[in-house]
């Protein structure tokens, strides 16, 4: 299990539910977080697949 | 007599200013220090520069904006007593309980809770609120993701240099940069706040026109000065006690980290600055710092300290309006 992975998913979903409390003209920040945080989920998860190769 | 006590609660303003950059020093300069960039009297003079200075680089809408949190027609000189000793408590009750609070956020709890105690929730105003609730969670998201994204690039471009002690040279320079930018961050973010509440108060009392809470920038000089003077003021002293504190606590931190986790919080904080949004300088560099570490591993980061840090985002504020609604009611019925 990859924590930083799922740090990341869990930043990204707060971010995106956030959105929709946010007032309309920064509501494009909940939206960029969440999407950021969920690039960052998936390559985080990439690396840990390719260490956890690296050590198989 | 009215007078006098105007005078007294903006001085009591000015002190909660000059507290929040006693605390706050510490963010500043300890990269500096640690590294060993700056001697500690060069670093606390370095902070103390740009946290004056910044009300010259960035526009004063976090001021304005703080300064229209509750209704300027219910504003007094009652209300603001309480909502800065409903802070101050606050800040006092969780230093003695060992929690990490914001000073911002203790203030915007302290003016809200004492506004409502007088006016009932219409006169908050809720965009103002929500804006600040939000910025609560993105503040340090963003310095934490604008930190992690940065020392990845970095490491990705420095990873082939052979001359190591080049690129430490190169970081430990760069680290001038990047504390002066934080400071200068923290000196507009953090000022504004008090300058919104002594602007509200002028407006309250008719001692200023409200006109200057919808234009940015048309505050009077005397307020934006001694707001500025006041944080700066406060990192001198802040920054000695760092001096005296300085150790084996600070002595882990790299240059590179340092500066990519504090570019990250003051690239955040001249965000928020630019678009009027309060924000905590301590959450932004926690960001910063916290995705520095998780560039390397999850374990190096020290994430009973972030959760505490979590604590602080959820009872700051409500807890803050709390004591502030005490406050006000006991000033009420006293006068």
């Amino acid at each position: 299990m990859d924590r930083r992975a799922v740090f990341f998913l869990c930043s990204a979903f707060v971010c995106f539910l956030l959105s929709f409390v946010t007032p309309a003209e920064l509501r494009w920040v909940g939206y960029v977080l969440a999407a950021g945080y969920a690039l960052l989920a998936g390559a985080s998860y990439l690396d840990f697949l390719s260490r956890q190769r690296g050590r198989g | 007599m009215e007078t006098a006590a105007l005078v007294a609660v903006v001085a009591i303003a000015l002190v909660f200013d000059f507290v929040n950059g006693f605390h706050d020093a510490a963010n500043s300069i300890a990269t500096v220090v640690a590294t060993r960039v700056l001697k500690p009297w060069q670093a606390v003079i370095w902070a103390a520069f740009w946290n004056f200075i910044a009300f010259a680089v960035l526009p004063l809408k976090v001021a304005n904006e703080i300064a229209k949190i509750i209704d300027t027609n219910v504003v007094s000189i009652g209300l603001v007593f309480a909502g800065l000793l409903g802070a101050i408590f606050w800040n006092v009750l969780t230093a003695w309980l060992g929690l990490p609070s914001s000073s911002s956020h203790a203030l915007i709890g302290g003016m809200v809770g004492a506004g409502i105690a007088k006016g009932g929730v219409d006169v908050v105003n809720g965009d103002v609120l929500r804006k600040t609730a939000v910025f609560i969670v993105y503040s340090p998201l963003l310095g934490l993701l604008m930190g992690f994204v940065l020392v990845v690039a970095v490491m990705w471009l420095v990873h082939r240099k052979r001359n190591k002690r080049r690129v430490n040279r190169t970081f430990r320079s760069l680290q001038l940069v990047s504390a002066a930018a934080f400071s200068l961050g923290h000196g507009a973010n953090d000022a504004q706040k008090t300058m919104g509440i002594i602007a509200a108060l002028l407006v309250g009392a008719h001692k200023l026109e409200p006109s200057v809470l919808s234009e940015p920038d048309s505050l009077p000089l005397w307020i934006v000065l001694s707001c500025h003077l006041a944080i700066a003021l406060g990192t001198v002293f802040g920054g000695w006690r760092i001096v005296r504190t300085m150790g084996t606590k600070l002595t882990r931190l790299q240059p590179m980290g340092g500066v990519c986790a504090e570019s990250s919080a003051a690239a955040t904080l001249f965000f928020a600055s630019f678009r009027g949004i309060p924000v905590s300088t301590t959450h932004t560099i926690t960001g910063g710092i916290v995705g520095v570490g998780s560039a390397n591993r999850m374990s190096a980061v020290n994430w009973n300290i972030a959760r505490r840090v979590v604590w602080a985002w959820v009872l700051t504020i409500p807890g803050a309006a709390l004591v502030a609604m005490s406050v006000y009611w006991v000033v009420a019925a006293v006068s």
